[in-house]
């Protein structure tokens, strides 16, 4: 750590310091993705993740070419057991369980991926913010943040959600206001280390205005942590969202996550349990792999932690 | 310490304001009039204005929330609208059950995780630590519901050896009847918990493993085994009080769904039904009452930390991270 | 100060260990003791049941454990179920007529103005009072004061409705106008103890009476215990209709769905209710194990088209008729219910169980070419329609989807929003200026109980009383004619009529008339003696070997 410091510094009190400002955001862009890619390629666990979560991306957007139609209904098809036709069996409906697994994965990804962009986004503006901006605003804004932190989220998100009116929309939107919390911590963290560094004071010095230094310094180099935290976020917006769906409180039909699939499948689950397995499945290998992503890359961008 | 002490009842009350004024504006904000529920086809207009002001919803959102809040000190948390009857001996008659399986799942992963997190820490990166390792994770991120459901389905279903739901046989008051109703909702609800446990005190070992100290013993003789359990472990212990109120909350919202999944009979399913009928002021009592429990864990754990670490007894250090 | 850290540091690890040792050791005594217990256990109940024989035991489950079981709050089906054994109506409206209870008559007189009602002799509280008129005028009370204006009970249109009690025994009700629905009002009515509280209303909601063992009650049952997740009700032996032969009622709370069946299979309840063809014909299968009970709902489900809603608005009678004509509710059936056991086409928007309903009446008939054809030409197809149905009904989900896609074969894009009963309710009943009421299109229901005479739900519906369902003036018109017309031959008539003609106003597609079935273990008989639905009010009929 303190050598990497040490690096970065001499290098930087003996440039020009106009060529600085041009150069070193990229710099740091540069590290962070080539940390990253070490790390993935490196790292077995995480390269079987990402595979994984490939896989399961691609069939997701690839669902439309299922040769089934995942709404249309057939009555001579009700729950059919795995075969060659159907390989994950069909629903009480007859339609193809493993088109639907994929058209639910559409939905899941989109809810887990929407509502860490909202997070993240939210999350950083305010952290940031927060940190840079210091004193009393930073000390309103964190007792804030703590108090989201305090929230029986869950809880809340079940009762806002009972009032909306339930959907896609209504579940990011509840999901993320939930979840800023966190990164915002950790992005006000870094910020404030980060503001008394001397690359920021001088370009201060050079009377850059607060939003310059924010989106050109200090964003860049909290990036690390974000895209820690925003895989964790993928993670845990996937896991609430199923929680929420199974309480029916998710995305109306016929659309349907692997969370409300999970409710569907509940009252045929004593007699075809696979109608529970498959969705449960691939919320847990999703969420897992996400889990692990986050954990590989925090290593890979924070070099404190013990490998 | 005093000071500290009153820096964390300030923010502790503030917390809880904000909670009470968050719970309040939900079902303030909340679509559909609850006047709607007092007020019937038949009433005059009169009528309706009586029950409007009688009801106090004549008043601004602050006026209202002012009076709710002076009522909810005194203890008065209003009057559920389906039975009609005082909000909070219902919800306190319900408090022991989910403590219960609270306060026990909660044992249940510290107790498994402090052996599982040394053992994994120490045998660092081994096949016995990439074993707890990968448990974890999937403890992480299993959909507690599901895993909740696969039990059922294997243990009740299947086996036929546990109850599927419920807390008590009829006719049956002895421990051993709770205890059985009990291990299936009470594995659900702490796996998530253990698996955040078991990693942080994985972390913390192999920390401390590396510390002088355990060097300096090491170069002693002393045994593995006994450099863990008196060294290691205390100082892993330390950092887990901090960690036990931050993960409070994970144990209410949970214990809020794993309630209804298996048919515990807490205040989660009771808020649950409360819910589903727009019970508005047994909502609110359940909101602050979570809150309550959370905010007060923290607060203990805060004290208890800065008891047990003198550097915050001085005043210093930035909390709360 | 370090020595003082290091001693407490100990001090917790010691209590933690300490915590940890006997935790451990503890759970998994338990737990081993636990599973032997229940090998043992599951023999031994199914031992002492067949040994005590006299002593039977009805175990039925509940969705959630009430706070109270004060009669009056009948806030859902799962409370009206739980407080039957203690607390009985005056009446129960059945296919077969009135059923008495407490009350022993209602004698209605021929203006349809005076209801003179006589409480049955015999009826006691189980503290020894009998049970009289000071009750229900004192329930009656209770319902104004807590409601904080006139009730169902007191006021009709805004009128009064007098009453005058005539002896201990003997109310009689004078109603300011003719109110055929108030026979059904007074079938909802279940008296509460007057002398329990000094005959003042105002005590009830403090006293936790109704939360407490020793409650009166005047049903068939005592409340015997009261635990945390269940009920247990013991047989009265003053019980005034006689002596139920199962002495203990147990209700308990059972997770959701697939955990009822669960406990249903492994014995730890006595019934539970199918709703799905899969699982009625699992247990047909195995009718050496289990009885089946088939119970007529005497329930119309429909799909109601909202005049007021923001696209149907702008539809014509045309585009009406295509969506009717594209609807097949036999692949409807067969999808949401999946056998005609649970439910079958329906003809009219009058049920069989009714005594007007015409069997003749010629109902929808799927036509998908002339549907395609009035779509286009009426500008239906390319929309997009809101549907609402209430998630709390069973099978409501699964004929939305159905609906869907039977719709999107014409051109129509429906978009479902689901709704819980609290959302649902406000929304399809809105009244014409609320601002709810353009917020959907069309969407389902259903009216239960539609029994014998009664014809209060499709009156209401009709002349657009509770809410604006379209229908014409001409329609209503008939209808109020023939509410007033005395003869029995004219009146049926009439009623043909009103039926072909509100088919043909294409405003409510009937969907089903749907089946009750429970099914019970073997041992378990008489489930289906009292036509009501929630399921059983008369104890007596039950019968556990």
């Amino acid at each position: 750590m303190e050598r990497e410091m040490t690096v970065v510094i001499t290098e930087e009190s003996f440039q020009p310091l106009e060529r600085k400002q041009k150069e070193l955001p990229p710099a740091v862009m540069h590290s962070v993705w080539h940390d990253i890619r070490r790390e993935l390629l490196s790292n077995k666990v995480a390269l079987v993740s990402l595979i994984l979560l490939l896989i399961i991306m691609i069939g997701a957007l690839l669902a439309p070419l299922s040769p089934y139609d995942p709404y249309a209904l057939d009555s001579s098809q009700k729950l059919q057991g795995i075969s060659a036709a159907h390989w994950f069996g069909t629903d009480e409906f007859g339609r193809d369980y493993f088109t639907r697994v994929l058209y639910g994965g559409r939905v899941s990804l989109t809810v887990g991926f929407l509502s860490m962009l909202v997070t993240v986004t939210l999350g950083t503006a305010i952290g940031v913010f927060s940190g840079y901006a210091g004193g009393r605003v930073d000390a309103l804004l964190m007792r804030f943040t703590d108090i989201f932190l305090a929230l029986p989220s869950m809880l809340l998100m079940v009762i806002l959600n009972t009032f909306l009116q339930p959907g896609l929309f209504t579940l990011v939107a509840v999901l993320s206001l939930f979840s800023w919390a966190s990164v915002a911590r950790i992005t006000r963290a870094e910020t404030m280390s980060l503001k008394e560094r001397d690359f920021v004071t001088a370009t201060k010095n050079l009377g850059a205005s607060g939003l310059l230094i924010a989106v050109k310094h200090i964003i860049p180099n909290t990036l690390g942590p974000v895209i820690v935290a925003a895989s964790l976020s993928v993670a845990n917006a996937i896991l609430m969202e199923s929680s929420l769906s199974y309480l029916g409180l998710g995305v109306q039909i016929p659309l349907a996550s692997w969370g409300s699939m999970l409710q569907g499948a509940q009252s045929h689950i004593l007699d075809h349990p696979l109608l529970a397995v498959f969705p449960g499945l691939m919320i847990l290998i999703t969420v897992l792999s996400f889990n692990l992503l986050g954990d590989v890359l925090r290593n890979a961008l924070e070099p404190k932690i013990v490998k | 310490m005093w000071k500290y002490f009153c820096k964390k009842t300030i923010q502790l009350v503030i917390v809880m304001i904000l909670i009470s004024f968050f719970s309040f504006a939900i079902i303030y904000f909340a679509p559909g009039d609850i006047s709607m529920m007092y007020i019937s086809q038949e009433m005059t207009e009169e009528q309706k204005a009586n029950v409007m002001a009688e009801l106090g919803l004549d008043k601004s959102m602050l006026e209202q929330y002012a009076a709710w809040a002076v009522r909810a000190l005194h203890g008065d948390l209003g009057v559920s609208l389906s039975n009609k009857a005082s909000v909070l001996p219902q919800i306190v008659k319900r408090l022991p059950s989910t403590m219960l399986l609270m306060g026990c799942s909660f044992l249940l992963s510290l107790i498994l995780a402090i052996p599982l997190g040394l053992w994994s820490g120490y045998h660092k990166n081994t096949w016995i630590d990439n074993l707890i390792s990968s448990v974890t994770y999937m403890g992480m991120s299993i959909p507690s519901f599901w895993f909740g459901m696969l039990l059922i389905i294997l243990f009740s279903g299947i086996l036929h050896i546990l109850p599927s739901s419920g807390m008590h046989t009829v006719g049956d008051n002895s421990i051993l009847d709770t205890a059985k109703h009990m291990i299936m909702p009470c594995i659900t609800l702490s796996i998530g918990n253990l698996a955040v446990y078991i990693r942080y005190i994985r972390a913390n070992t192999i920390g401390q493993l590396s510390e002088e100290y355990v060097l300096t013993a090491e170069a002693k003789g002393t045994s593995k085994v006994k450099i863990l359990k008196n060294h290691v472990l205390k100082n892993t212990l330390l950092p887990i009080i901090t960690l036990v109120g931050m993960n409070l909350a994970s144990l209410v919202c949970g214990s809020f769904i794993i309630e209804s999944v298996f048919g515990w009979p807490g205040i989660g399913s009771f808020a649950m039904e409360a819910i589903g009928k727009r019970d508005y002021p047994i909502i609110m009592a359940y909101v602050m009452m979570s809150g309550l429990i959370l905010v007060i864990g923290n607060f203990i754990a805060d004290i208890l930390y800065a008891i047990a670490d003198p550097r915050i007894k001085r005043g210093g250090a930035d909390s709360g991270t | 100060m370090k020595k003082k850290l290091v001693s407490l540091m100990l001090a917790s690890m010691l209590a933690v260990s300490m915590f940890a040792g006997c935790g451990n050791s503890g759970k998994k005594e338990t737990e081993a003791a636990g599973t032997t217990a229940a090998a043992g256990e599951t023999e031994a109940s199914q031992g002492t049941e067949e040994a005590d024989g006299g002593e039977s035991t009805f175990t039925a489950a509940l969705s959630y454990m009430p706070s109270s079981l004060q009669p009056s709050a009948q806030s859902s089906d799962d409370l009206v179920f739980a407080i039957r054994p203690i607390y009985e109506p005056l009446f129960a409206e059945t296919a077969d007529g009135l059923e008495y209870y407490l009350a022993d008559s209602l004698e209605i007189s021929e203006d349809g103005l005076t209801y003179t009602l006589h409480i049955n002799d015999k009826a006691t509280w189980s503290d020894g009072e009998p049970v009289c008129v000071d009750d229900v005028l004192f329930t009656i009370d209770y319902g104004v004061l807590s409601y904080g204006g006139p009730t169902s009970f007191t006021a009709i249109n805004g009128a009064e409705v007098t009453f005058n009690k005539k002896d201990d025994k003997t109310l009689e009700i004078v109603l300011p106008q003719v109110y055929d629905n108030y026979t059904r009002t007074l079938a909802q009515f279940y008296p509460m103890p007057s002398h329990a509280f000094d005959n003042d209303p105002s005590k009830i909601n403090d006293s936790g009476y109704f939360t407490k063992t020793d409650m009166a009650t005047n049903g068939a049952y005592t409340v015997a215990e009261i635990n945390e997740d269940s009920i247990v009700y013991t047989a009265r032996d003053d019980y005034y209709r006689g002596t139920p032969s199962v002495k203990k009622v147990i209700m308990k709370t059972i997770g959701a769905g697939s955990t009822r069946q669960l406990a249903f299979e492994n014995g730890e309840i006595d019934y539970m209710r199918i709703t799905t063809a899969e699982d009625l014909e699992k247990y047909e299968a195995q009718s050496d194990k289990y009885n089946l009970y088939t119970v007529s709902e005497a329930r119309l489900n429909y799909i109601q088209l909202n005049p007021n809603g923001s696209v149907m608005s702008t539809l014509s009678e045309d585009a009406r008729k295509a969506i009717f004509l594209a609807l097949n509710d036999e692949e409807i059936i067969n999808f949401a219910y999946g056998s005609d056991k649970l439910a079958t086409v329906p003809n009219s928007l009058l049920t069989p169980d009714q005594s007007l309903y015409n069997k003749d009446c010629a109902g929808y008939s799927y036509n998908l070419e002339e549907a395609k054809k009035l779509a286009d030409s009426s500008g239906l197809t390319g929309t997009t329609l809101t549907y609402i149905y209430n998630a709390d009904r069973s099978n409501m989900e699964a004929v939305a989807t159905v609906v869907q896609q039977q719709l999107s074969a014409i051109g129509v894009n429906v978009k479902i929003e689901s709704c819980d009963s609290a959302t649902f309710f406000p929304r399809f009943f809105a009244g014409k200026d609320s601002d709810q009421v353009s917020t959907w299109d069309l969407g389902t229901n259903g009216w239960d109980s539609q029994r014998g005479s009664n014809c209060g739900q499709s009156y209401s519906y009709f002349t657009n009383r509770l809410c604006d369902c379209g229908f014409s003036d001409e329609l209503s018109g008939m209808v109020v004619t023939a509410m007033s017309t005395p003869d029995a031959a004219e009146r049926q008539a009439l009623w043909n009529d009103i039926q072909d003609k509100a088919l043909a106003e294409y405003w409510e597609y009937p969907l089903t008339y749907t089946n009750y079935i429970m099914v019970s273990q073997k041992n378990v008989t008489g489930l289906d003696s009292s036509t009501v639905i929630p399921e059983f009010i008369d104890y007596l009929a039950i019968h556990v070997d």
